[in-house]
């Protein structure tokens, strides 16, 4: 099985192909990590509302709404039992794994005192003396004592987060193809650049692709903007339609089994207008610093190292490198981090990094976010889409091809 | 009744607000973190999961004098000039917490009573951070401040739902024998942002629901399971689709849900009809209970005459809309019965109906319909039919 994981283009539609994805042990092998955590750290139960925590400890698809909401328990997690309590949006079994039944599911209530009763009723309370949460409102930091009245309540977000960095073989076989489907669904958006077309034909070429792929679920809805005359590039498209000769931003991320897999690139539009020396000054420039930044992904790395490799080579460019897993694990590097949380951030073998470079040029600037797994012998870029013509050098053979 | 929207009359119609009810809850300052908070003072950021967005976070302090500091990477967001604005905070890192403690006392020096709508791990300390500052929920300002709708608000409402439904057209005429769940996902998520929506706010539902409750899928209250998550799952001849989806238009969010019939012909048996037609009549009993100083128990017992379980257990007659896609008022919900006495009617109010009529062994129908309150009534924000069931909106 092992051998055929690193395929990145495994069918998502197909049913016994899906199976070479072993989510059964998969979900064992998270939910044990957790348990393993919590005994390290004397944590008796948890409280989880953060998406991405509740899906890696109890495997569950649950319906997948944009953006955050405050802190809901979304599941109850407790050492001693190995019990899983899960919030179940619809009550229903489906998406749930088959290791959880209709018994260990709650369903939503408006009511916050509903919760509160059943964690009352349903768990053993006595021995819960440190219940970690990974996130809080004022609303449950007075209900969750009604509860869990001998616990010390503390922060476990930061634990799940280093847990969750370090990759499993068949989470990096979800990661895998996750990344084909974002790159295809991203070069169908590429295609479309040309002039008059309007950037959210873009967006909605982009996620019509990621659908029919399989995935109905985006990371990020993504940003197709053409870039400004002056160099800006905007986080959000807009609802114009695009000019002949212009750089043009496509990024944008999709969730493949709760997986996240973003990119980026800049595509030249134009159809009477080709790009000049100037127009492909910032690629070229994109290029030495990413290939920069690729030799410094490596195991015992920090953010602290990355953000001095930047201070002397970095010049305007505006680069991020975060870990990537089930969502967004974290910054390793960004602009305007304290020293030392860029310190804390370690690179560690098995982990999945986003590198988004932006370098704003004269008259444009390019965009493009890769995507690296670090392994013990060295980076391996797990993005294949090409760069299109702003990165190929004017005979038209592309630098990275 | 006007389309036209003023960004700069909105934005000063909810600073103005936020700012009385800080005031009206004896708050100094708010710290806020939650998006929804945060769009409604102002201040947006791009849309992206969930677990992307915790630690790509944009936060503010806001203090009673109007004074805002936002943190954020994302400068365009940023409505008001007045605003100053920092690099985002590491929310998740004690630095960060560190700093918003220093920019609350930074804001409000003399600071004595502080709402927060959310804490990081490391926020859970801001109470021993604070020294003697009282920590209440900034719910107190932001939920008051939220529940009555401006005009240009609902003008924002009113242009999402007509996004949601113009791509709801296309949608089922595409809800075809064969078709997979994420292909019109798909052909939706396309067509809501060629018509301008801001993002799609949940992944689009398209519920098989079976006929009785003992053919579904098992679930932990003993109803149909409702919503069930889309995959690439194909539909049939003969299903019945209760779909559900939902966009957001400059921060504003649509409601969409209609029951609907998988065929090459659909048609409702007469049975199923017949559900639609209680559904009609108990929608009616409904609108005509809608007006300034109704209670939502009033709109509660009018759909209880109707159809005296007018809904599965877990199912209730309603919730609010705006910035977030469900918000109080809750009407019929497990908040209770108290709860919906206590809530009077007031011009501005939004909110989606969404009951259903449900006849074991024949099926149910559900549709959501968005409602807001005016001086002597209500306006209805949908116009989507009822196609295969009626052409026409009941109303």
């Amino acid at each position: 099985m092992t051998s055929l994981l690193k395929t990145p283009n495994i069918g998502t539609g197909v049913l016994e192909d899906r199976d070479r994805i072993d989510f059964a042990g998969l979900r064992a092998s998270r939910r044990e990590r957790v348990f393993d955590e919590m005994a390290r750290r004397g944590v008796d139960a948890c409280v989880f509302g953060r998406e991405g925590n509740v899906r890696y400890v109890s495997g569950a698809r649950r319906l997948w709404t944009a953006g955050t909401r405050p802190f809901a328990p979304g599941c109850l997690v407790v050492g001693a039992t190995g019990r899983i309590d899960l919030l179940s949006f619809s009550a229903s079994y489906e998406g749930i794994p088959a290791e959880l039944g209709p018994e260990d599911m709650y369903p939503l209530s408006w009511n916050p005192q509903t919760v509160i009763q059943r964690f009352r009723a349903a768990v053993e309370r006595a021995g819960i003396r440190t219940l970690g949460v990974d996130g809080m409102t004022p609303l449950f930091e007075g209900l969750l004592p009604q509860a869990f009245p001998d616990a010390t309540i503390v922060p476990f977000e930061a634990s799940m987060r280093n847990l969750r960095r370090t990759k499993l073989p068949s989470e990096m076989a979800c990661i895998r193809t996750a990344v084909a489907i974002a790159e295809s669904a991203l070069y169908s958006a590429a295609r479309r650049v040309a002039p008059a077309v309007t950037e959210r034909t873009l967006q909605g070429v982009f996620l019509r692709r990621m659908c029919e792929l399989g995935t109905s679920q985006f990371a990020q809805q993504g940003a197709f903007t053409a870039i400004g005359a002056d160099g800006h590039c905007r986080r959000v498209t807009g609802d114009g339609a695009l000019d002949d000769g212009r750089p043009v931003a496509l990024s944008g991320g999709v969730l493949w089994a709760g997986y996240e897999a973003s990119l980026a690139r800049t595509w030249w539009c134009g159809r009477q207008v080709q790009p000049t020396a100037a127009d492909r000054a910032p690629a070229g420039r994109w290029r030495v610093l990413f290939d920069e930044i690729l030799g410094h992904l490596v195991p015992g790395g920090t953010g602290a190292q990355l953000g001095g490799l930047l201070e002397s080579v970095g010049g305007d460019a505006e680069v991020a490198v975060y870990s990537l897993g089930l969502g967004h694990e974290g910054s390793i590097y960004a602009p305007g981090l304290p020293p030392a949380v860029l310190e804390r951030q370690r690179l560690d073998a098995g982990m999945v990094v986003g590198i988004r470079i932006y370098v704003p040029g004269a008259q444009g600037g390019y965009l493009a976010e890769e995507m690296v797994h670090i392994g013990d012998a060295g980076p391996e870029i797990l993005t294949t889409l090409g760069h299109g013509t702003l990165a190929a050098d004017p005979e038209g053979k592309t630098q990275d091809a | 009744m006007t389309e036209e929207i003023d960004p700069a009359r909105l934005h000063a119609y909810r600073r103005g607000r936020l700012i009385d009810a800080m005031s009206a809850a004896g708050l100094d300052a708010m710290l806020l973190l939650g998006p929804v908070n945060l769009r409604y003072a102002g201040i947006a950021q791009p849309v992206a999961d969930a677990m992307r967005q915790h630690y790509e976070a944009t936060c503010a302090v806001v203090a009673a004098t109007g004074d805002v500091i936002v943190f954020t990477e994302y400068l365009d967001g940023v409505t008001d000039a007045h605003d100053l604005t920092r690099h985002a905070l590491p929310l998740e890192e004690p630095e960060g917490a560190a700093t918003l403690v220093d920019a609350l006392r930074e804001v409000a020096p003399g600071l004595q009573r502080v709402g927060i709508d959310e804490y990081t791990g490391p926020l859970l300390g801001i109470r021993e951070a604070l020294g003697g500052v009282e920590v209440v929920d900034a719910a107190l300002a932001t939920g008051p401040a939220r529940l009555i709708k401006g005009p240009d608000e609902i003008g924002c409402i009113r242009r999402a739902q007509r996004i949601n439904e113009l791509a709801m057209y296309d949608v089922e005429a595409a809800l075809r024998p064969g078709v997979r769940q994420t292909e019109l996902s798909g052909l939706f998520l396309e067509r809501v942002f060629e018509l301008g929506a801001s993002s799609s706010t949940i992944d689009p539902i398209w519920n098989v629901t079976p006929l009785s409750v003992a053919e579904g899928t098992v679930t932990a209250n003993g109803d149909v399971g409702f919503p069930l998550a889309s995959n690439d799952r194909f539909l049939r001849e003969g299903d019945l689709i209760l779909c559900d989806t939902g966009i957001n238009w400059g921060g504003y969010h649509s409601d969409f849900g209609k029951t609907w019939i998988c065929g090459v012909d659909p048609r409702p048996t007469a049975a199923q009809q017949n559900c639609f037609e209680e559904w009609a009549a108990l929608m009616r009993a409904v609108y005509a209970a809608i007006k300034p100083g109704a209670s939502c128990a009033d709109l509660v017992a009018a759909a209880a005459a109707i159809t005296p379980k007018h809904a599965l257990r877990h199912y209730y007659l309603g919730h609010g809309t705006g910035c977030d896609a469900a918000e109080p008022p809750f009407i019929g919900s497990d908040l209770g019965a108290e709860y919906d006495r206590s809530v009077v009617l007031v011009p501005g109010m939004v909110f989606v109906l969404e009951p259903v009529v449900w006849h074991d062994g024949v099926g149910g129908y559900r549709s959501e319909e968005v409602v807001a309150v005016t001086d002597d009534g209500f306006e209805l924000l949908s116009s989507y039919g009822h196609t295969p069931f009626a052409g026409a909106q009941v109303r």
